[in-house]
């Protein structure tokens, strides 16, 4: 239970958050402010909110719960799943994205490809996020009602009410501001928790050697790599494979609620420097959401669930101050995620699907407003569809099932699109469409083709195989666009032929 | 073949050696971009703007994560 003083500091925070975004409201003119901030974003606001953007209350309570339950391995998600990603994302792709002036990622497809292929990718992100939204406000209000024991729906609203709020007022910017200082507080809070553990513990010694001590089931808690046919979900197999070569890019270069915000970026060299500065702060993120659950085996030994780890681990460990500091961290954690979420499909919406389909040359205006009433319906949404999340088992496996289904063969035409000129239109499109159907044929037979406990990663790894092979065969046997269409939408092709036309007129200036 | 069961037999030291060696692939690929097209987008670019250098040092962090663990 929250004291006094704990209470404090989370309506300061909340307060604090509402008013950073109606203050922001004053920079929003059009839908390019609400959803680009006007191009106007550094590096380091943009590569913050990138971090606090992924790490959600989730990761604090499912992380934390998977650590507990298998031990450092789940931290491959934010160091082998995030950093080679970030980097391919920072040189390979986001500056052709922010180069071409996109608000979103399908639309980079539709360009590359058709806007068929714009549109699946779309429509699928906009239903996955939807969900999504309603998952983590499951979340949330599992956790506020096991720490304070306010009702479900209290919590839920209470939260969607003050994100609604500064996400609607300011957009992009809002986000991305805000995401800035609930970064800093998850770190802070995050690091009073780890700090006052390995107190309690007796240091990383104290914390190893009592772990050691609790037997085989707890052999591999320290072990980064586990062996191809470990029971748990991450084999080194499908840690490579699955995770660091299609969820991680997929992931970083295809998901929209993360890539915006370098769209938004005042200069290419900012696009750039921002993913590789989120890289660097990712890496701290296991210390914040991975240490909690080991330290909670030694504090808290025999817990059914897995998830319950962080929540008691607040009320063992943190005095009457610092807990509503993490809590509000936790919040943060929240928040960051949704808003992200909501700004995102908003400009999914409205860019992809409704100027696209429903109403084209409408005036900027319009388009704000659209956007605007986009992520109210979403949040409404959002809140309504959260107890859909209590049916999975373990809260951030469901959100990786959500993700596999899609993230593989989305990568897939991403890549063929950006590093191959002879990807066709129909290609894509088969791709793309070929891949979602694989994954889904892989899950619903998951009983009896995989013998591990929850495959994702394998399904990611698989689908994505096939998205590959399907765009590269449907290419080959369907014209591809002229190579002119292709400049600025594959890496480096434009400068590659400028180089062979250069050759080619200096051979021809030495043969005459 | 969808487990991967082919490489249950590989030695947990060689699979570590392969993430090892990811790492130092990227690293080299990294050094290998053309230095104008780090640099893109700034007018007066100063050492610390060398992207290149922010890449490995987070290579760096994270090989020597992966080597402890």
């Amino acid at each position: 239970m929250l004291s006094g003083i704990d209470y404090v500091v989370v309506v300061v925070y909340m307060v604090g958050m509402v008013l950073l975004g109606l203050y922001l409201r004053k920079f929003v003119h059009s839908a390019g402010d609400y959803f680009l901030s006007g191009r106007t974003l550094p590096f380091w606001a943009i590569g913050m909110s990138i971090v606090a953007t992924d790490i959600g209350l989730m990761d604090f309570i499912g992380v934390s719960g998977q650590a507990y339950r298998y031990g450092i391995a789940v931290g491959n998600f934010d160091w082998i799943g995030s950093v080679p990603a970030m980097l391919l994302a920072a040189f390979i792709f986001v500056p052709y994205f922010w180069k071409a002036g996109l608000y979103t990622i399908p639309e980079y497809l539709g360009r590359r490809y058709n806007d068929y292929v714009r549109t699946v990718a779309s429509l699928t992100w906009i239903i996955f996020f939807a969900f999504d939204l309603g998952i983590m406000f499951w979340a949330s209000a599992v956790l506020l009602k096991a720490l304070m024991g306010w009702p479900v729906w209290f919590s839920i609203i209470m939260t969607a009410v003050v994100v609604g709020i500064y996400t609607v007022s300011g957009g992009l910017t809002a986000v991305v501001m805000t995401d800035v200082v609930q970064m800093i507080i998850m770190y802070v809070g995050g690091a009073a928790l780890v700090f006052l553990g390995f107190y309690h513990v007796g240091g990383w010694s104290g914390l190893s050697d009592k772990i050691a001590a609790m037997g085989d089931a707890y052999r591999n808690h320290f072990e980064l790599i586990l062996p191809a046919n470990t029971n748990t979900p991450f084999p080194w197999t499908g840690i490579l494979f699955g995770l660091t070569f299609v969820m991680a890019n997929a992931y970083m270069i295809g998901n929209q609620a993360i890539v915006q915000r370098c769209l938004a970026a005042k200069s290419e060299w900012d696009a750039k420097a921002s993913m590789i500065w989120g890289a660097f702060l990712k890496m701290f993120i296991p210390v914040l959401v991975l240490f909690p659950g080991l330290i909670a085996i030694v504090i808290h030994p025999g817990l059914e669930d897995g998830d319950q780890a962080f929540g008691m681990l607040i009320r063992t460990l943190l005095p009457p101050g610092l807990t509503g500091l993490l809590f509000a961290a936790l919040l943060a954690g929240l928040m960051s995620s949704i808003d992200s979420i909501l700004n995102s499909t908003a400009a999914l919406w409205t860019k992809d699907i409704y100027e696209k389909f429903i109403k084209k040359q409408a005036s900027d205006r319009h388009y704000l407003i659209v956007g605007r009433i986009a992520t109210v319906v979403l949040l409404v949404f959002g809140v309504i569809t959260s107890p859909v999340s209590s049916f999975f088992p373990g809260i951030y496996v469901a959100v990786q099932t959500f993700l596999s289904f899609f993230q593989g063969p989305i990568f897939s035409v991403l890549l063929l699109g950006m590093l191959w000129p002879r990807a066709t239109q129909w290609g894509g499109l088969a791709g793309l469409v070929g891949g979602i159907t694989v994954s889904a044929i892989l899950y619903v037979f998951k009983g009896s083709l995989f013998t591990i406990e929850d495959p994702f990663l394998y399904v990611s790894w698989w689908s994505f195989v096939a998205g590959f092979i399907i765009t590269t065969v449907v290419s080959l046997m369907t014209t591809p666009y002229p190579r002119e269409r292709l400049y600025g939408l594959v890496y480096r092709l434009h400068e590659k032929e400028q180089g062979r036309s250069g050759l080619r007129s200096r051979f021809g200036g030495v043969g005459k | 073949m969808l487990n991967f069961d082919w490489l249950t037999g590989i030695p947990m030291g060689v699979a570590k050696g392969v993430f090892l060696a990811l790492f130092a692939v990227i690293g080299l690929l990294v050094l290998m971009i053309p230095s104008d097209y780090i640099y893109e987008g700034l007018e007066n670019p100063r050492w610390w703007h060398n992207l290149k250098l922010w890449a490995i040092a987070d290579l760096v962090f994270i090989f020597i994560t992966y080597y402890i663990f």
